[in-house]
C-alpha cells in the first residue's frame, strides 16, 4: 500500500512540474528584474521565450498568471532598452492573453514603450485589446500590430505567426499574412515592406485581391513580383 | 647513487603531473562518461560553458591562437577583435624588422636621415610589441573573467529556478542521498 502511495505521489509531482514551470519563470523574472542586472536578464531571455512560445499553443485556456508572465517579460525587455521586443510582448499580453486585473499596468507599459519605439504612423493600433474576439481574430490582430515594428527579432516572430496560423487553423491566410509572404518570397526587406503596405487593410483584414495589390505597388517591385511569379 | 635515485623519482613525479595537462589538480579518467541530470531547457552552449574550465594550458594556447580564451568563453566579437589586433601588430613588427634588415643589406647605413627613420621604426616596433603583449594579457585575464561570469550566471539561473519549484523529489539538485564509492588513484 505504501509503495502505491509513494508511486502516486511521485507521479503527481511529475505531472505538476509542467504547470509549475510558468510560476517558476514568473518568480525568476521578478527576481532578476528587481536586481536590474542586465547580464542575468539577457541570459534568461532564451528560456523565457521558450515558455512564451509554448504558451501560444495553450491560447484557449489561460489564467492571469500567463498574462502576468508577459508583463514581467516586457519589463525585462524594457530594462535592456529593447523597446521593440517590449512592445511586441505587451501586444502579446493585451491581444492574446488579456487580463482585466492587469489592465492599468499593461496600458502604462504600452503607452510608454510605444512612444520610445517612434511608431507614429500606426497610432490606431496602440490600444488594440483581445477582448470578446475569437482566437483567429486575436492572431490576425497581433500580426497586424506587430508587422509595423521595425526590428529583426520581432520580424522573425511575426513570420513565425504565419506558420502558427496555418498549422493551428488550417485555413487560407488573411490579407496581411499573404502580403507579407508574397513580399518575402520576392526578396523585399522588412523595412521596405512596412513602407509599401497600408496599415488600415491589415487591421481590417481586407479580402486579398492580387490585381489591386499589384496595381498599388511601385513599378520596380511589380517587375520583381512578375519575375518571381513562379515562386509565389 | 641515493641522490640520483632521489632526483630521478622527483623528475618522474614532476613529469607525471605535467604529462596529460599543464595543471596541478586531479582529473578522473571517467569524467567524460558521467551523465548529469540536466535542466530541461538548458542549451548546449550553456552546457559547454559549464563543462569548460580555465586551465594553465589555455595561457599557452592563447599565445599561439590569439583570442583563444575568449573563443572558449563564447565571446566571439571580443575574440575576433583580439585576433585582429594581434595579427596587425605582428605584421607591423615583422615589416619593421624587415625594413631594418633591408637597410643593412643595401648599405644605406650612412644616409643622413637614417637616425630619425630608425627612431620612428623602433617606436613603431615597440608599440606593436606592447599591443601584442597587452592583447595577450587582456585575452587571458578578461577571458577568464568572462568565462567565470557566464558560468556563474548559468548556475545562478538554474539553481534559483530549482529552488523556486517545490518539486524537490524529482529535482536532483535538491535531493539528498547517501553515496558509496571507491576511488583508486595511480
Amino acid at each position: 500500500m505504501k509503495k502505491i502511495q509513494i508511486i502516486t505521489l511521485l507521479l503527481f509531482l511529475g505531472f505538476s512540474s509542467n504547470s509549475q514551470n510558468l510560476d517558476v519563470e514568473i518568480r525568476y523574472l521578478d527576481l532578476i528584474n528587481t536586481q536590474q542586472d542586465k547580464y542575468l536578464i539577457k541570459d534568461n531571455l532564451r528560456n523565457a521565450e521558450l515558455v512564451a512560445d509554448s504558451l501560444l499553443w495553450k491560447i484557449e485556456n489561460y489564467n492571469d498568471s500567463v498574462s502576468l508572465f508577459f508583463i514581467k517579460l516586457a519589463e525585462s525587455y524594457r530594462i535592456l532598452k529593447n523597446y521593440e521586443m517590449a512592445l511586441y510582448t505587451i501586444n502579446r499580453q493585451r491581444i492574446l492573453f488579456w487580463s482585466d486585473s492587469l489592465e492599468k499596468l499593461s496600458t502604462f507599459y504600452l503607452t510608454d514603450t510605444y512612444h520610445k519605439c517612434n511608431l507614429n504612423n500606426v497610432k490606431q493600433f496602440s490600444y488594440v485589446k483581445g477582448v470578446n474576439i475569437s482566437i483567429e481574430e486575436k492572431i490576425i490582430k497581433l500580426f497586424a500590430t506587430s508587422f509595423f515594428i521595425n526590428s529583426k527579432e520581432v520580424n522573425i516572430r511575426v513570420e513565425n505567426l504565419i506558420i502558427f496560423y496555418e498549422q493551428y487553423f488550417n485555413k487560407d491566410l488573411p490579407y496581411g499574412m499573404i502580403v507579407c509572404r508574397v513580399l518575402n518570397s520576392v526578396g523585399i526587406s522588412h523595412k521596405k515592406q512596412i513602407r509599401l503596405v497600408n496599415p488600415k487593410h491589415f487591421i481590417d483584414n481586407k479580402a486579398f485581391d492580387s490585381q489591386e495589390f499589384i496595381n498599388n505597388l511601385p513599378p520596380r517591385i511589380t517587375k520583381k513580383v512578375f519575375k518571381n511569379s513562379h515562386i509565389i | 647513487m641515493k641522490k640520483f635515485a632521489f632526483f630521478s623519482i622527483l623528475i618522474l613525479l614532476i613529469l607525471k603531473s605535467y604529462a596529460q595537462d599543464i595543471d596541478f589538480y586531479h582529473k578522473n579518467q571517467n569524467d567524460n562518461f558521467s551523465f548529469q541530470n540536466l535542466p530541461n531547457d538548458m542549451s548546449f552552449e550553456e552546457y559547454d560553458l559549464l563543462a569548460s574550465n580555465f586551465r594553465m594550458q589555455d595561457m599557452i594556447f592563447s599565445a599561439i591562437v590569439p583570442g583563444y580564451v575568449h573563443f572558449k568563453a563564447k565571446d566571439k566579437i571580443t575574440a575576433y577583435s583580439i585576433l585582429a589586433v594581434q595579427t596587425v601588430s605582428a605584421a607591423t613588427f615583422a615589416y619593421q624588422a624587415y625594413w631594418i634588415n633591408s637597410q643593412v643589406d643595401s648599405f644605406k647605413l650612412f644616409q643622413p636621415n637614417l637616425q630619425d627613420d630608425l627612431k620612428t621604426n623602433s617606436f613603431i616596433m615597440g608599440t606593436a610589441l606592447f599591443s601584442m603583449g597587452s592583447a595577450y594579457l587582456f585575452d587571458v585575464i578578461h577571458g577568464k573573467y568572462r568565462l567565470l561570469k557566464k558560468q556563474n550566471a548559468i548556475r545562478y539561473k538554474y539553481s534559483m529556478k530549482a529552488s523556486f519549484s517545490s518539486n524537490y523529489f524529482l529535482n536532483q539538485a535538491n535531493y539528498l542521498s547517501y553515496n558509496f564509492s571507491l576511488k583508486f588513484y595511480f
